[in-house]
C-alpha cells in the first residue's frame, strides 16, 4: 500500500479484513512478522510508538484514550515532556482549531462534551505534534451527519494545506466516496484492489470487499424495497392474526421520566407505543435519551414517573430481571456493558437469561447446555471454537450474534435493538437487518434505536424521533424523508 | 470513680490528650500523604503496615549504628522504600494482584522485622524536643503542635509539599 | 478466522505453546529461591538452617501425632478460603474473616452453655451459631454496602477491630462470656470450658488425632465446586461478579445475591470459629475460648484462598501446606531460632508462587518484540 502526500488515501474492508491490525503496524502498537515498512524513501523498523511518532507519525483512534475529569487542554498536554505551561497549549489549540477548522475551547471539561468535540480533540492532540502522516480510524462511528461533513471539510485543509498524507480506514462506503481519493480495498489481510471514487461506485466496491454482490441498504431504500411502506400496518406477517391491533399495543411506555446521575433529566416525558409485527425506528441524536430508553428496557433504570406496559401489563422499572421476564428482549448498544459475560462460555452466554432451559431440577445439565449451545450456534452461523469458547475470543460480529441468538430464541414478545449493526461490516449487516425483519414478521414487536438514518429508512415501518428524552415527532415510513427527519432530530418542528 | 460527663471533660482539656493526639495523629500523617499520593496515582496501596514497620526497624537499626537522628530518619525512608519497590515491582511491573501482594508483604515484613529485632535488638532513643516560641503558649493545642520532637515539624512541609506536587506539576 | 481485536493480554493461543515444563521449572526455581532466602536469614543471624527445616518438618508432619495437629489447623483455615471463594465469585472483596470468625466463636461459645439436649445436636448447634455469628457480623458490612454504599473492602477490614474490641468487652462479665472465678484459676481471660459432650468428635488414624472439621471442610469443598459449577445459584453468582448489569438484566439483584454471598462468607469464618472451639486441641485453647482466640487463622484463611486464586479445589492442598507451617513453626522455637521465621517463610513461599505467571507474560512479550525487531 502506498500513501502519498497531498493525498486522502481510503482503507476500505469488512471488520476482521486486516486495516486496523495494519495501521497499529504503522504506528507501532503491533510488530509485523514479516515485510517492510519505508517512509519518504528511507526503510524503518517501528517496534513502539514512540519511534512512530519520531517519524512523524500519527493516528487518530476510534476509541478515544481521553481523561473525562480533565480539561481539553491538560487532556492535550499529556504525554508531553518539558515543564507544563498552560498557556502555550492553549494558544496551539486555537492556533490549529483556526488553521483546520477545529475550533474548540481549551478549558471545557472533555467529560461534557459530545462526542463530536472529543474527536476534536483527539484530533488535536494529533496534530500538535506535526505529524507527516495522519491516520483516522474510522473516524465518524459517533458522529452525526452534520459533524462528519465538518470533519471531512477540515481533513481537506490538513491534507491540502501542507501536503501531509491521510490514510482514513473505515467500512462506510459512501464516505469513502465523497472523501478519499483513492481508495485501497482490503480482504483477509492484504489489498485486492485499488480503484479511484470516480470511475466507481458503492456497489462494486461493496463486491469488491466481500467478494460477491451485496444489496446494500442505500439502494434498498433508494428502490423502495424498505419493510412493508404502506401496507406495514395492515401486514402483521403471522397468519392468523386479526389485523392490526391497534387498540393494544405490546408495548407502551407513558410518561417515563428518570434522572441522572446528575439530576439533570435522562427521559423526560417519553411516551411509545409500539404493535406486534411491526418496526418502529427511533431516530436520532446520540445523547438525547436512546442509552436510558435502552437501559430502563433492560431493568437498569428506574423511573421517577411514567410506566411501562407490556400486553397491557404494568412492569416496574428497575426491578432486576423484570422486563426481560415480561418478554422484553434486549440487544444493548454496548454489548460489553450490558450485554455479553466477556469471562464467560458461549454457551452460558446464551443461558444466563434463562437457564432453565437446560436446568434438571435446578443443576444444570452440562450435556444439555452443549447441545443446546451448539443448536443455537449453528442456526445462527457464530463463528467460535465451540461452545466451551470463552466470550472474549470471539469478534465483534459474532458476540452480537450471540447476543441477537439470546433474544431470539426466548420468543420476546418485544426486541429492542440498540444501535445493531454499529461497527459491523456490510455482510454482517446484512444478517443483523434480515434478522430483524424475519423477527417482526413472526409477530415481534421491534424497536429500533439507531443514529444511523440510513438504518431507520431502511428497516422501519413507523418512524418516531427523539429529542430531549422524549418524542420530537413521529411519522410513517412513507412520509418520512432526510429532510424533515433531520429538521426533527436537530430542533425545528418542521 | 468520677462521673463519666466529668472523665470526658478531663480528657478533652488535659493537655496530654493533645500532645498524644499531635504525635499519634502526625505519625498517621505520614503514612497517610504518602498512601494519598500513590492513590492519586490510581494504586491501592495495602502494604502500608509493612512500610511502617520496615521503616521503623531500619531507622532504629540506623540510630543503632550511627546515634545520628537524621541518618535514623534516611534509614527509615529507604526501608519503606524498599518494601515499596518490592509492592511495585510485583503489582505494576510482574502484574501480580495487588491485594495478594500487598497482604502478603505485612505478614513478611512483620515475621521478618519482629525475627530481626531479636537477632539485633537495636536501641533507640527519642529525638530531641524543638520549641517553637510564642505559638507553644497556645492553649491546649500549642504544646502539642509545636513542642515536639523535631522530626514532627517535618510534616508542616510534607503536607504541602505533596499537594503541590500533585496538583501543580506535571 | 481471526478475532476482530489484538489483545495485550495473551491469547488462547499463546497459552497453548507454552508448555508444562516450563511452568514446572518455574515454580520450582521460584519456591527454592525462597527457602534459600529464608535459610540464609537464618544462617545470618547465627542459626543453622538445617535444624529449623527438620524442625519445621518435625513439627508438621513427622513427629507422632503431629500431622493430626496439621489437619486440625488445615480445617478452619479451609472453611474461611471457601468462604473467602464465595464473596469473591460475587465480585466482593471480603477482608474481615479475622472478625467474623472471632465473633463467630464468641456467639458459639455463649449458647453453648445455654443448650441442652444431646450431644451430637448440641455439637451441631455450637457450628451453627458459630456460623450465624460470622454471617451476622458479615452483614454488617454487607448492609453498609447496600444501604450506604460503604465499599465492603474498607467496612470488613474496619469491623475486625471493632469485633476484637466487642469480643474483649464480653470476655469482662461472666454473664456474657467470662468463667466464673472458680473454674478460671489463675488466668484472666478465658471461658468455660465445653461440656465434654459438646465437643467434636476427634477421630483417631494411625495415632493421629483430629477433629471432624477436616471432614467437614471437605464436604464443603466438594458441595461448594459442584454449587459453583452446575447450579443455577452458582451461575448467577458468578455471573453477578463478573458483569452486575448484565446480571442485574437477567434478574439477579445484587442487593440479595451480594449481601447473601458476603453473609456466606462471613458464615463459613464464623463456622471455622465455632469449629476451633468444639475441636479442640493444643492449637486452639482446649475447648475454652479466650482472647486472641482467632490467632490469625482468619488472616491465613484469606491468604490461602488468594494463594489459590479463588478455585476451590485447589484451597485444599494449600490450607495444608499452610497449616504445616503454622504447627511447624511452634517447634522451630526450640532449634535457637526465632519463631517468627516461619511468618517469613510464609510470605517469601506466596511471593514465589506469584513469580512464575508474571515472568511468563513478561517472557512472551519480550519475545514476541525482539522477534519482530529482528527480522523487519
Amino acid at each position: 500500500m502506498v500513501l502519498h502526500r497531498g493525498q486522502i488515501h481510503g482503507i476500505l474492508g469488512e471488520n476482521g479484513a486486516g486495516k486496523s491490525t495494519l495501521m497499529k503496524i504503522l504506528i507501532g502498537l503491533v510488530l509485523p512478522d514479516e515485510g517492510r515498512i519505508i517512509v519518504d524513501g528511507a526503510e524503518q523498523r517501528i517496534h513502539d510508538p514512540l519511534v512512530a511518532a519520531d517519524l512523524g507519525i500519527g493516528m487518530v483512534h476510534q476509541h478515544f484514550s481521553l481523561i473525562e475529569a480533565l480539561s481539553v487542554w491538560e487532556n492535550v498536554a499529556l504525554g508531553e515532556k518539558g515543564a507544563l505551561d498552560p498557556g502555550t497549549v492553549r494558544e496551539r489549540i486555537e492556533e490549529i482549531g483556526e488553521q483546520y477548522g477545529l475550533a474548540i475551547d481549551p478549558d471545557a471539561r472533555v467529560g461534557d462534551l459530545p462526542a463530536g468535540l472529543r474527536q476534536r480533540v483527539e484530533i488535536i492532540k494529533c496534530l500538535r505534534r506535526d505529524p507527516q502522516i495522519v491516520i483516522f480510524d474510522e473516524p465518524t462511528s459517533v458522529l452525526t451527519p452534520e459533524e462528519s461533513e465538518q470533519l471531512f471539510s477540515s481533513l481537506r485543509n490538513v491534507v491540502a494545506a501542507e501536503g501531509r498524507a491521510v490514510a482514513l480506514v473505515s467500512h462506510k462506503l459512501d464516505e469513502m466516496l465523497s472523501a478519499a481519493d483513492e481508495i485501497s480495498i482490503m480482504r483477509q489481510g492484504r489489498v485486492v484492489a485499488r480503484q479511484v471514487p470516480t470511475e466507481t461506485n458503492a456497489r462494486k466496491l461493496a463486491r469488491s470487499m466481500v467478494g460477491r454482490d451485496v444489496l446494500l441498504r442505500s439502494e434498498r431504500a433508494a428502490l423502495g424495497l424498505v419493510g412493508d411502506d404502506e401496507q406495514g400496518h395492515q401486514d402483521m406477517g403471522s397468519p392468523g392474526s386479526s389485523g392490526p391491533d391497534s387498540q393494544h399495543p405490546t408495548l407502551r411506555i407513558g410518561e417515563a421520566v428518570a434522572r441522572g446521575p446528575e439530576g439533570t433529566k435522562i427521559l423526560d416525558g417519553l411516551t411509545i407505543e409500539l404493535h406486534r409485527g411491526t418496526i418502529v425506528g427511533l431516530a436520532g441524536v446520540e445523547g438525547n435519551g436512546q442509552r436510558p430508553l435502552g437501559d430502563l428496557l433492560s431493568s437498569l433504570l428506574p423511573l421517577e414517573s411514567g410506566r411501562v406496559e407490556v400486553d397491557g401489563n404494568a412492569v416496574p422499572a428497575g426491578r432486576p430481571g423484570a422486563m426481560a421476564r415480561a418478554g422484553i428482549g434486549v440487544i444493548p448498544e454496548d454489548r460489553h456493558d450490558s450485554g455479553v459475560v466477556l469471562e464467560m462460555t458461549v454457551a452460558e452466554n446464551l443461558v444466563i437469561t434463562n437457564p432453565y432451559y437446560v436446568t434438571r431440577r435446578s443443576l444444570i445439565d452440562a450435556k444439555r447446555l452443549a447441545a443446546f449451545a451448539r443448536e443455537i450456534i449453528e442456526e445462527f452461523d457464530i463463528q467460535c471454537d465451540g461452545p466451551a469458547a470463552p466470550m472474549w475470543s470471539l469478534s465483534g460480529g459474532n458476540q452480537q450474534r450471540v447476543v441477537l441468538a439470546r433474544e431470539l430464541v426466548q420468543n420476546p414478545k418485544v426486541l429492542v435493538a440498540a444501535q445493531p449493526t454499529r461497527g459491523l461490516d456490510v455482510v454482517a449487516i446484512e444478517y443483523m437487518s434480515n434478522r430483524l425483519r424475519t423477527a417482526a414478521e413472526g409477530g415481534v414487536a421491534v424497536l429500533l434505536i439507531s443514529s444511523e438514518l440510513e438504518e431507520i429508512l431502511d428497516l422501519s415501518n413507523r418512524i418516531v424521533v427523539l429529542r430531549g428524552g422524549r418524542v420530537a415527532g413521529e411519522m410513517s415510513r412513507s412520509e418520512a424523508s432526510l429532510e424533515n427527519l433531520g429538521l426533527l432530530m436537530g430542533g425545528s418542528t418542521g | 470513680m468520677s462521673s463519666f460527663p466529668q472523665a470526658v471533660y478531663d480528657i478533652f482539656t488535659s493537655n496530654s490528650t493533645y500532645i498524644n493526639a499531635a504525635l499519634f495523629g502526625g505519625l498517621l500523617a505520614f503514612a497517610a500523604t504518602g498512601e494519598w499520593v500513590a492513590e492519586r496515582a490510581g494504586t491501592l496501596n495495602i502494604s502500608v503496615e509493612a512500610m511502617l514497620l520496615a521503616g521503623a526497624f531500619t531507622s532504629a537499626v540506623g540510630y543503632d549504628l550511627t546515634d545520628s537522628v537524621v541518618v535514623a530518619l534516611v534509614a527509615g525512608i529507604l526501608g519503606g522504600m524498599l518494601v515499596a519497590a518490592i509492592q511495585a515491582e510485583m503489582s505494576h511491573r510482574l502484574s501480580a494482584d495487588q491485594f495478594v501482594v500487598g497482604l502478603t508483604l505485612n505478614i513478611l515484613i512483620f515475621g521478618l522485622t519482629g525475627f530481626l529485632d531479636r537477632e539485633i535488638d537495636p536501641a533507640t532513643k527519642t529525638a530531641a524536643r524543638w520549641t517553637v516560641p510564642i505559638l507553644n503558649k497556645a492553649p491546649l493545642i500549642g504544646k502539642a503542635l509545636f513542642s515536639q520532637p523535631w522530626p514532627f515539624y517535618l510534616l508542616y512541609v510534607l503536607i504541602p509539599l505533596s499537594w503541590w506536587l500533585v496538583y501543580r506539576t506535571r | 478466522m481471526s478475532t476482530g481485536t489484538t489483545e495485550v493480554a495473551p491469547t488462547l493461543k499463546t497459552w497453548r505453546r507454552i508448555r508444562v515444563g516450563e511452568w514446572l521449572v518455574l515454580y520450582a526455581l521460584s519456591i527454592f529461591v525462597a527457602l534459600l532466602i529464608a535459610g540464609t536469614l537464618v544462617e545470618a543471624t547465627g542459626g543453622d538452617w538445617l535444624p529449623v527445616l527438620s524442625a519445621l518438618l518435625d513439627g508438621s508432619v513427622r513427629r507422632p501425632g503431629r500431622w493430626g495437629e496439621t489437619l486440625g489447623v488445615a480445617g478452619p483455615l479451609l472453611l474461611v478460603a471457601l468462604g473467602t471463594v464465595v464473596s469473591s465469585k460475587a465480585g466482593l472483596v471480603n477482608i474481615g474473616q479475622e472478625g467474623q470468625l472471632l465473633f463467630g466463636a464468641a456467639v458459639a461459645t455463649y449458647f453453648s452453655f445455654l443448650i441442652g439436649g444431646p450431644g451430637p445436636l448440641n455439637v451441631v448447634l455450637i457450628l451453627l451459631f458459630g456460623a450465624i455469628g460470622g454471617a451476622a457480623w458479615a452483614g454488617i458490612a454487607a448492609g453498609l454496602r447496600y444501604w450506604r454504599g460503604v465499599p465492603e473492602v474498607l467496612s470488613t477490614l474496619l469491623l475486625v477491630t471493632v469485633s476484637i474490641q466487642t469480643v474483649a468487652y464480653g470476655m469482662r462479665w461472666e454473664w456474657l462470656l467470662l468463667a466464673p472465678q472458680s473454674s478460671r484459676g489463675n488466668r484472666n481471660q478465658v471461658s468455660k470450658q465445653l461440656a465434654s459432650n459438646n465437643r467434636l468428635p476427634r477421630p483417631e488414624i494411625f495415632g493421629n488425632e483430629f477433629p471432624l472439621t477436616v471432614y467437614i471442610g471437605m464436604v464443603l469443598a466438594l458441595l461448594l465446586a459442584f454449587g459453583l459449577g452446575r447450579t443455577v445459584w452458582g451461575l448467577r453468582l458468578r455471573l453477578l461478579g463478573h458483569n452486575p448489569r448484565v446480571a442485574k438484566r437477567c434478574g439477579v439483584s445484587e442487593k440479595a445475591f451480594g449481601a447473601g454471598a458476603l453473609m456466606v462468607s462471613g458464615g463459613f469464618a464464623g463456622l471455622a470459629g465455632g469449629a476451633m472451639l468444639a475441636g479442640g486441641g493444643f492449637s486452639f485453647g482446649n475447648y475454652q475460648f479466650m482472647t486472641g482466640f482467632s490467632d490469625n487463622i482468619g488472616w491465613t484463611g484469606l491468604l490461602v484462598a488468594l494463594v489459590a486464586r479463588e478455585r476451590v479445589l485447589l484451597a485444599v492442598p494449600v490450607a495444608f501446606v499452610f497449616a504445616c507451617l503454622r504447627t511447624g513453626s511452634s517447634f522451630v522455637g526450640s532449634t535457637g531460632v526465632e519463631g517468627r521465621i516461619t511468618d517469613v517463610i510464609q510470605g517469601l513461599l506466596v511471593l514465589a508462587l506469584l513469580i512464575p505467571p508474571a515472568v511468563m507474560l513478561l517472557r512472551n512479550t519480550r519475545r514476541a518484540r525482539a522477534a519482530a525487531t529482528v527480522r523487519v
